[in-house]
C-alpha cells in the first residue's frame, strides 16, 4: 500500500498513518464496555481525525449489524410523524434550535429511492400511526400517483431525500473491499456492508466547517498500484464524493447540524479542540464515545479549555489503562489520553 | 511551505530529545536598574498610593518587561523613561525616601548601562553570526514590534541582514513553518505576556535546539509546554521541563535535555549580592493575581502605526478579506490569528444614536472645533501649554508629541487622549468657551464623540449589536464594489451606513498590520480602538 501527503511521492504507509487507522480500528474491540473517552494530540495540524475515522469505519465494515437496515421502518414513521404534526405546519422553517422542537433537522416529508430514480415520493397524511402502517404518495412525473403502504422489507428501497440510501442494490456503485482491505489486511469486511450505509459512527468536522475538514482529507491519498483514492473519498462522507453509499455521519460543528436524521451514533470522532468541545456539549452525543483529535500547535488558551473538559470529566471517569496498554507503539509525538466512565 | 505532517513526524523520530542552550547574562548596571525600578513598582502600586502612582507604576513596569526580554540599544531613551518622575526632591515627599532611594538607584543603573552596548545585543549578534558560520538555518521568535531590535543588530554592511523570513512572531507561524536547526528565542518561556512563546516550542519542537538568551534571575514559567493530554502537569525543575506524566495517559516522548547553562557578563555570579536580580515576571504576576475586578484574556490586533484593538480569543470578529474569491467569503465572522490574519480588515459597525457627520472619514462635528484651537494653541505657544498641561496633571511621557498627535486631523478615529480626565484637562486647557446642551458639559459631549469614534457604541449596544450582526453582514456584502474600491491602498476607512440598510450609524474598516497574544484586559476595554502605548500596559 502506497501513500502520498499533498501531491508528495509515493511511499508505503507511514508509521503515524498507520498508528491512527489502528487506532480507530482497535476502539470497538469491547463494543459493550462503559462509555469512553479519548483525546489524542498531534504535534501538528494534520488529517489525524479523519484516518481515525478510518480506522473506525473498516472495523464497523466487518460488523455484522453496523448497517441502517435495522430500524429503518422505525425511522421512517418517526420522520413521517415529524413532518405531519410539526415541520409541515412550522413557521419557523428551518431552525430546530431556536425553536426548541426537540428536532435536529427539518423533514420536507419527500423521500427517494435508487430503484426508482425519477420518481418523487411524499409521505401521506393517510399514515396510520397507531397501526404502524407508513404510506405515501409515489409520482411519476407524467401525472400518475398512486398511495402506496409499503411492507418493511420493501420500504428498505426508500430513504430521506438528501440522505443515502439504506441499501445499495444496483449491479454497480457498492464500495470496493480493495483498498479497505489493502490497509488493513486482518480485517474480515462482510460484503452486505459494502452494499449498506450506517449511521452509526460521526465524523465532527472542523469548527471553521464542512469545506476545510474536505480540504484536509482531499490531500491524503492512498493507492495500492492499480487504484487511487482520497481519504476524503474512503471515508464516504455524504456528499464528498459521487459514491452513494455512506457510512460516516457527518457532524458540523460550524451550523450545528449532522447530515442525517440518524439514530444515536455510537462513536464520534472530533476533528480539533473548539470541535471536540462543541460534541461535548451536544445531547445528541451524550451517551457516544468519543475521540478527540487536536493539535499542540494551537494558543494556549484553547489547549487549556480541552485541558479543563477533560479534568472535570474525571470526577466520574477512570484512566482506561487497559486500553492504553493494548494499542500498537505510538510514534513519538502524539500523546494519547482515554478515559472510561466508572461503573 | 510548511512542512507536511510526514515530514514533521520523520523529524521527531529522529530527534530523541531536543537541545537546550541557556545563556544567563547578567550586567551589574543593569542590575542596579531593575533593583531600583523594582522597589519602586512594588511599593507605587500599592492601592494606597493613589491612581496616579499606581499609573507610574504601571508605565515603569513595562518598560522593565520590554528591556527584559528584548534587546533594546542603551541610550538616552532609558534614562528619560526612568527620569519622568523628575526631581528627586518631590519625589521624595510624594512617597517617601524609600522610593526616593529607590529612584536615586535606578536612575544610577540607567546611566550606567549607557557605558557600554546591550550585552544581550552582543550576544545575540555573536550566536547570530556563529550559527551563520555553520550553516545553521535557524529563526528567531519574538513579538513584531521587537523586530527591529532585533534587526538593527545586523546593521554592518559586513553581515547579512536579518529578514522577515529569519522570525516567527505568533503560534500561526509557529504552525506554518517548516523545520529548521536552531530556535533563538530572548526571555524566558513563558505562556503569557512580555516574551510569551507557543508552548509548541516544547511540545511540538519544529528544531533540533533552542538557544536562550535571558537575564540573570528570569525562570521560565513552570506550567510552560502544557498539553492538555498529560495535564495536570507535575513540573519538577522549572527550566528543565522533567515532569511527570498521569498514569492512565501516553505522553508525546519528546525530551528535552536539560539546559546548558552559559553566564556572560561583567557580574560574579557568585558573589553575594548576585542573588539580587529577582524574577521581576514572577513579581509582578503575583501583583496582577490580587487585584480586583474582572480581567479577561485578550489578542491584539494592530491596525496601524499607533492603534490595535483587543478581543478575546476565539471571538468571531466581523471581518473583510480583499483576496477573497467570493462575495460570502469576503465578509464573514472570523477568529482573530486563526481565519482572520493580517492584510485583513476588521469591520466595527458603529450602530445607534451615533452621528458622525455625513462622512466619518471627516472630523466629528465638536472636535473639528477643540482640534482647531488645539493647532492655534500650539503655533502661539507650544512649550507653554505642555507646561499648563502638566501643572493640571496630564503629566504623560513625550508629551509634545502626543499633543501634536491629538491636533492632527482625524481620519477614521477622532486622536484624542485615552483618558477621560486628560482629554478634560486639555479642553480646560485651551480654553474653549462653550455652554452646556442639555444639561451636559461641553467637554463631556466632546469626549462621547471620541468614545463613539473608538468604537465603545459596541461596548454600550453589545446585545443590539448581536442582533444587527447578521443583517449588517449581508448589507455589507451588496456594498462589495464599494468596499473594494476603499479598501484598495488604504489601512482603513469607514462610510455611514445608508437608510435602506436599516441601520443607523457607520461603519468602519481597519487593517490588521499584526496580531499579538499575551493580555490581560478589563472587559470594558475589549473590542475599542486604544493607542498601542496605552494596550502595553495590558500585557502580561
Amino acid at each position: 500500500m502506497q501513500f502520498s501527503e499533498y501531491n508528495s511521492e509515493w511511499k508505503p504507509v507511514p508509521p503515524w498513518v498507520e498508528f491512527l487507522i489502528k487506532f480507530g480500528y482497535e476502539w470497538r474491540r469491547n463494543p459493550k464496555g462503559a462509555r469512553r473517552i479519548a483525546l489524542l494530540s498531534m504535534p501538528c495540524d494534520s488529517a489525524a481525525a479523519g484516518l481515525v475515522v478510518l480506522g473506525a469505519m473498516m472495523r464497523d465494515l466487518t460488523v455484522p449489524e453496523a448497517n441502517d437496515m435495522h430500524g429503518h421502518y422505525d425511522k421512517l414513521l418517526l420522520y413521517a410523524r415529524q413532518y405531519l404534526e410539526n415541520c409541515r405546519t412550522c413557521d419557523n422553517i428551518c431552525n430546530p434550535e431556536q425553536k426548541q422542537c426537540g428536532y435536529s433537522k427539518q423533514a420536507t416529508g419527500k423521500l427517494r429511492s435508487p430503484l426508482l430514480p425519477r420518481q418523487t415520493v411524499e409521505i401521506s397524511d393517510q399514515t396510520d400511526f397507531e397501526g404502524g402502517q407508513i404510506r405515501w404518495i409515489q409520482r411519476d412525473g407524467r401525472r400518475n400517483q398512486a398511495l402506496v403502504t409499503p411492507f418493511p422489507d420493501h420500504a428498505k428501497n426508500y430513504h430521506l431525500e438528501d440522505e443515502p440510501p439504506v441499501i445499495w442494490n444496483q449491479p454497480s456503485g457498492e464500495l470496493s473491499p480493495d483498498l479497505y482491505q489493502a490497509l488493513f489486511g486482518r480485517a474480515i469486511i462482510r460484503p452486505e456492508n459494502l452494499r449498506q450505509s450506517y449511521s452509526g459512527l460521526c465524523f465532527a468536522g472542523r469548527a471553521t466547517g464542512e469545506i476545510a475538514s474536505r480540504e484536509v482529507c482531499s490531500g491524503i491519498k492512498f493507492s495500492n498500484g492499480t487504484v487511487e483514492h482520497s481519504l476524503e473519498r474512503l471515508l464516504t462522507v455524504h456528499g464528498w464524493s459521487d459514491c452513494a453509499l455512506s457510512r460516516v455521519a457527518f457532524f458540523n460543528p460550524r451550523t450545528g447540524q449532522t447530515d442525517r436524521n440518524a439514530a444515536l451514533p455510537h462513536l464520534v470522532i472530533a476533528d480539533g479542540d473548539s470541535s471536540f468541545l462543541k460534541v461535548a456539549g451536544r445531547k445528541e452525543f451524550q451517551q457516544s464515545d468519543l475521540v478527540g483529535v487536536i493539535h499542540r500547535t494551537t494558543e494556549r488558551d484553547s489547549l487549556e479549555a480541552v485541558g479543563a473538559k477533560m479534568t472535570a470529566w474525571q470526577q466520574w471517569y477512570d484512566f482506561d489503562e487497559e486500553m492504553l496498554c493494548g494499542l500498537p507503539p505510538v510514534p513519538r509525538g502524539i500523546s494519547i489520553s482515554i478515559l472510561r466512565r466508572r461503573g | 511551505m510548511p512542512a507536511t505532517t510526514s515530514q514533521i513526524f520523520d523529524f521527531l523520530a529522529g530527534l530523541p530529545e531536543f537541545f537546550t542552550e541557556r545563556i544567563e547574562i547578567a550586567s551589574p548596571a543593569f542590575s542596579m536598574l531593575r533593583r531600583g525600578l523594582r522597589t519602586m513598582i512594588v511599593r507605587l502600586r500599592e492601592e494606597e498610593s493613589g491612581h496616579e502612582a499606581n499609573e507610574i507604576a504601571q508605565r515603569m513596569r513595562d518598560y522593565l518587561s520590554e528591556w527584559l526580554t528584548v534587546p533594546v540599544t542603551y541610550d538616552g531613551h532609558i534614562l528619560e523613561a526612568v527620569k519622568v518622575l523628575g526631581d528627586p526632591a518631590l519625589v521624595e515627599r510624594r512617597w517617601g525616601a524609600d522610593v526616593r532611594m529607590a529612584y536615586d538607584l535606578a536612575c544610577r543603573g540607567a546611566q550606567a548601562v549607557q557605558l557600554e552596548e546591550n550585552p544581550v545585543r552582543v550576544e545575540l549578534r555573536r550566536v547570530i553570526r556563529d550559527l551563520r558560520s555553520r550553516n545553521r538555518t535557524f529563526k528567531i521568535y519574538s513579538h513584531h514590534r521587537a523586530r527591529p531590535y532585533f534587526t538593527s543588530l545586523f546593521l554592518d554592511p559586513a553581515d547579512l541582514p536579518l529578514l522577515d523570513s529569519d522570525f516567527l512572531g505568533s503560534v500561526r507561524e509557529y504552525r506554518e513553518a517548516g523545520t529548521f536547526d536552531t530556535l533563538v528565542k530572548m526571555g524566558p518561556l513563558r505562556a503569557w505576556g512580555w516574551g510569551s512563546a507557543p508552548d509548541a516550542i516544547v511540545t511540538a519542537p519544529r528544531f533540533q535546539n533552542l538557544v536562550q538568551l535571558v537575564w540573570s534571575g528570569m525562570a521560565d514559567d513552570p506550567g510552560f509546554g502544557y498539553d492538555p493530554v498529560s495535564s495536570p502537569v507535575e513540573v519538577q525543575e522549572p527550566s528543565s521541563n522533567s515532569r511527570s506524566v498521569p498514569s492512565g495517559v501516553l505522553g508525546h516522548c519528546i525530551a528535552r535535555r536539560p539546559a546548558v547553562v552559559r553566564r556572560l557578563g561583567n557580574s560574579d555570579f557568585d558573589a553575594p549580592d548576585a542573588a539580587l536580580d529577582e524574577d521581576e515576571f514572577k513579581l509582578f504576576q503575583q501583583g496582577v493575581e490580587n487585584r480586583p475586578g474582572e480581567k479577561r484574556r485578550a489578542t491584539l490586533a494592530v491596525v496601524g502605526p499607533q492603534y490595535g484593538i483587543l478581543y478575546t480569543p476565539n471571538s468571531q470578529i466581523l471581518s473583510f478579506d480583499p483576496m477573497a474569491a467570493t462575495t460570502d467569503s469576503k465578509i464573514q465572522l472570523r477568529v482573530l490569528g486563526e481565519t482572520l490574519v493580517e492584510g485583513m480588515f476588521v469591520v466595527m459597525p458603529v450602530i445607534g444614536d451615533v452621528n458622525l457627520g455625513a462622512d466619518p472619514t471627516n472630523e466629528g462635528k465638536l472636535s473639528r472645533i477643540w482640534k482647531q484651537r488645539l493647532r492655534e494653541e500650539l503655533q502661539i505657544n507650544r512649550e507653554a501649554l505642555c507646561r499648563i498641561l502638566r501643572n493640571k496633571g496630564l503629566n504623560l511621557q513625550h508629551l509634545p508629541g502626543r499633543v501634536e498627535n491629538w491636533a492632527e486631523p482625524a481620519t477614521t478615529v477622532i486622536h484624542a487622549p485615552q483618558q477621560r480626565k486628560h482629554f478634560q484637562i486639555l479642553i480646560d486647557a485651551i480654553a474653549i468657551e462653550a455652554h452646556p446642551v442639555g444639561g451636559v458639559d461641553w467637554w463631556q459631549l466632546a469626549w462621547n464623540e471620541i468614545r463613539h469614534s473608538r468604537g465603545e457604541a459596541i461596548q454600550d449596544g453589545m446585545h443590539e449589536h448581536e442582533i444587527v450582526e447578521e443583517q449588517l453582514i449581508e448589507f455589507l456584502r451588496t456594498m462589495l464594489p464599494r468596499i473594494n474600491g476603499e479598501a484598495t491602498g488604504k489601512t482603513s476607512f469607514g462610510f455611514p451606513l445608508p437608510t435602506e440598510s436599516g441601520l443607523r450609524g457607520n461603519v468602519l474598516f481597519f487593517k490588521v498590520v499584526s496580531i499579538d497574544d499575551g493580555f490581560v484586559v478589563p472587559g470594558t476595554e475589549l473590542k475599542m480602538i486604544h493607542e498601542l502605548n496605552t494596550i502595553e500596559q495590558w500585557r502580561i
